[in-house]
């Protein structure tokens, strides 16, 4: 298949509904359900749905976890 | 199974990263998404974006706050849950339960990472043939 490259900047802070195997953008949404639902109107039944980064920058890590609460919290 | 580096398209220049697409699964109501996530053996969690947890009907109150970092001094707030994940490998389905962190913040990037990822599988990364392997 076919494998054709994420454009990032052309859908920034965008979900992607991409077809799996070939990572062609089959729907696109601010709305993860909007992307998924256009993506399945296409034909595409499991879309593997990407988060577009919003900023084009380089991706330096992430990760490290520096606090954990203990209890449950319902404020957040 | 071999997996292989995904073009990301940047600037006018294309560089290739270790996506994989699998579930993530509510297994208390069987909703399951499929995310596209990096392969990420420098970030300590799973770390996917809030609205992934809303669309999924997680009780996102009844998780555990954290504050997470990375390079920098930036402190991000996320809630870290229980899920399910279910990645195939080929035609087998591999099913675990796994801990992740959901926060906005993961806009920037949706990554795999040690806990409840990386201590699932045997993981090689074979940059220069742009491709990967999990087994």
């Amino acid at each position: 298949m076919e494998q054709q490259g994420i454009d990032i900047e052309k859908y920034p802070g965008e979900w992607l509904a991409l077809e799996p195997g070939t990572w062609r953008v089959v729907a696109h949404s601010m709305v993860l359900r909007e992307a998924e639902e256009e993506a399945h109107e296409k034909g595409v039944e499991r879309p593997a749905m990407f988060s577009c980064p919003t900023a084009d920058h380089p991706y330096v890590g992430h990760g490290v976890i520096l606090s954990r609460e203990k209890t449950k919290v319902n404020d957040f | 199974m071999i997996f292989n580096y995904i073009p990301v398209l940047r600037s006018g220049a294309s560089c290739r990263f270790p996506f994989v697409n699998l579930d993530v699964i509510n297994s208390e109501n069987g909703r399951l998404k499929n995310v596209f996530a990096l392969v990420d053996s420098g970030s300590e969690s799973n770390i996917f974006r809030m609205d992934v947890a809303e669309e999924l009907g997680l009780d996102v109150s009844s998780g555990e706050k954290v504050v997470f970092g990375g390079y920098g001094s930036g402190k991000i707030d996320g809630m870290l849950l229980p899920v399910d994940m279910q990645l195939w490998l080929g035609n087998t389905p591999h099913r675990w339960k796994a801990e992740v962190i959901f926060s906005d913040a993961a806009k920037e990037r949706q990554v795999l990472g040690q806990e409840g990822f990386f201590d699932q599988f045997e993981i090689t990364f074979r940059r220069k043939s742009a491709e990967f392997e999990i087994s």
